[in-house]
């Protein structure tokens, strides 16, 4: 399988330029028993980007992304999705995907699954070897979908959703399931989907697949989008992190200087909430102090980090 | 228009490579030549031998004639009428075709496609209303067959129906069908699980109809309400072809009429209530 690397920048300025792909407005779902699975959730996907969907379990991400393919009918709101309502043919021509685990038909082949798939887009059955081909199936595609490994099930929904060569990619946990090596392999897949001037809607767990694949980043929690924005406006600004001995007089001194706000330890590690631009002046003063400054580096918040916080904080 | 032909393609490829369709279908050939034919036959071997008391040879005679070619038409349509195994195969295929989804959870895979759920849902209703054609014609042959071969055995007359008639009972078969196997997709698209469609329909095909009909025969008052139910215009329509013509609680054409009411019903409802639903 190939390689590639998404060409990021050539995107983000489709992503800038492009107009929107998916739009909602104020969409909202309640089932019946009086679930509130999605409050209220204003989205845009514009033309080109790899928006990553981020949430912990029962946030939501799924019934989203279920109303955008028509499969769940909002309660409020409106959405258009490829400039069509959500489930119409007019929308569902321009959209591939596979949502949660894949499902086929057992007793059928993979290939005859997406022959079957075809049938229904009216698509030939040569761009069925040629998906098979993308996602690394070509091999296998005569044997039984019920033989098939986890990751083969996988690539097989992958390849389902790429039949159209749709504009817009929704995939919904396509790691889900997997081990490792199967994970590692579907990454790469996703990143190779990326490439170029398709749209992409990834829903995942794994935030270092979403960290290194996505251009933009919603985070939902309890059906609200708590988060949204590149990965670099949700690290936000940072901060800086100092380790010096003495511990208490340097912890005065960072006080002195910058104020008791500014300052939190942890571990004999002190994160100081200031802009890392200043790490100079703080190292010119603890050493002028007379403080042994042992590390002195700017804070680089992981994805992970700002998704627990975020998560934590709308509890 | 092409949608539902796109759909209907689709749906027709899962089908020939279904073996449970064709099983089916061969069941039901079984069914047709055991128990409408080879019961006949058991019996008049049973009874001949013997000599019963209280069988005469023009009772014999008469059961011989139910298997010959004149007669098949009436015979193999028996296997259709009220509570025939007929019915209940093209129940289970309804309740197949509609319900894989359901068992498979494919439906969300099927309805992302492209077409609208309404195509999908007509493109698969014309795949089972092919798969009965070919099942109503398999019936008419095999009953033919049967018949010539018993008509032989026994030396009877070697009449056969005209075409017309056969063409109208291939139709009544695949009518019968079609109804049954409507009410099955439409069962299991109420329930989404197949084990209770195929229960109900079932008990209702072979038991629950015919235990109402027999206390509304007891209510005078409610005596015409009988007109109304899909089981007893069946039997009714498959009556016209053979000896109690006439003798039906309602004439052929009107049977025909309320069948495909029920028909047209069975399937409004499965595809109104799964163009609506929520697919979770």
């Amino acid at each position: 399988m190939p390689n590639p690397t998404i060409n990021a920048s050539r995107r983000k300025a489709q992503a800038t330029s492009g107009a929107l792909l998916v739009e909602a407005r104020g969409v909202s779902k309640t089932y019946r028993g009086g679930t509130l699975a999605v409050d209220n959730l204003d989205l845009e996907i514009k033309h080109g980007e790899v928006y990553g969907f981020l949430g912990p379990n029962g946030a939501g991400k799924t019934t989203t992304i279920r109303m955008l393919l028509g499969l769940i009918r909002p309660t409020s709101g409106a959405a258009t999705v490829a400039g069509a309502s959500p489930g119409s043919p007019g929308s569902l021509a321009r959209v591939g995907s596979m949502v949660e685990a894949p499902a086929f038909y057992d007793n059928l082949s993979g290939r005859d699954n997406l022959h079957y798939c075809a049938r229904l887009c009216r698509l030939s059955d040569q761009r069925v070897d040629e998906v098979l081909e993308e996602v690394g199936l070509a091999a296998r595609g005569g044997h039984r979908y019920n033989a098939y490994s986890m990751g083969m099930k996988q690539r097989l929904g992958v390849a389902a959703a790429l039949l159209k060569d749709p504009e817009l990619l929704i995939l919904d946990e396509p790691s889900n399931g997997l081990d490792p090596q199967g994970i590692v392999e579907m990454r790469e897949l996703v990143r190779r989907l990326g490439h170029g001037n398709r749209t992409v809607l990834l829903c995942s767990h794994l935030l270092a697949e979403v960290e290194h694949v996505c251009d933009r980043i919603g985070v939902l929690q309890n059906g609200r989008k708590v988060a949204e924005g590149t990965l670099a406006d949700l690290r936000g600004a940072g901060g800086l992190i100092v380790r010096a001995q003495p511990d208490k007089e340097v912890r005065a001194d960072l006080v002195r200087l910058l104020g008791e706000e500014a300052v939190s330890e942890r571990d004999g590690v002190f994160h100081l909430a200031i802009d890392p631009a200043r790490a100079g002046e703080i190292a010119t003063a603890l050493a002028q102090a007379g403080r042994v400054v042992t590390e002195l580096r700017a804070e680089q918040r992981s994805l992970e980090d700002i998704f627990l916080e975020l998560t934590e904080e709308s509890k | 228009m092409s949608a539902i032909t796109g759909c209907f393609r689709g749906e027709w490829l899962r089908a020939r490579q279904s073996p449970s369709i064709w099983i089916l279908g061969v069941v039901l050939m079984a069914l047709i030549l055991v128990l409408v034919y080879g019961d006949v036959v058991l019996a008049i071997s049973v009874l001949s031998s013997k000599a019963s008391a209280g069988v005469s040879p023009s009772d014999i005679a008469a059961m011989k004639a139910a298997l010959y070619p004149s007669r098949f038409l009436s015979s193999t349509l028996a296997a259709f009428s009220g509570i025939g195994y007929g019915n209940a195969v093209a129940i289970i295929l309804g309740v197949l075709v509609f319900g894989a989804d359901y068992s498979a959870s494919t439906q969300k895979m099927v309805f992302t496609q492209g077409p609208s759920r309404w195509a999908t849902l007509v493109g698969k209703a014309l795949a089972v209303a092919l798969i009965l054609l070919i099942y109503a014609i398999a019936a008419i042959a095999a009953g033919a067959a049967a018949s010539a071969v018993l008509g032989a055995a026994y030396g009877g007359s070697s009449d056969w129906p005209g075409i017309g008639d056969i063409i109208k009972a291939g139709l009544t078969a695949w009518l019968l069908m079609g109804l049954w196997a409507a009410g099955g997709a439409m069962l299991v698209t109420l329930f989404r699980q197949t084990a209770v469609a195929v229960g109900i329909g079932i008990v209702y095909s072979i038991g629950i109809e015919g235990l109402v009909l027999s206390i509304l025969r007891k209510v005078s008052s409610l005596g015409d309400l009988e007109r109304g139910f899909p089981g007893a215009n069946g039997s009714a329509l498959v009556d016209s072809f053979g000896p109690k013509a006439g003798s039906a609680v309602v004439g052929p054409d009107q049977a025909t009429v309320v069948l495909i009411a029920f028909l047209i019903l069975f399937v409004a409802v499965a595809l109104g209530v799964a163009q609506r639903r929520d697919v979770t």
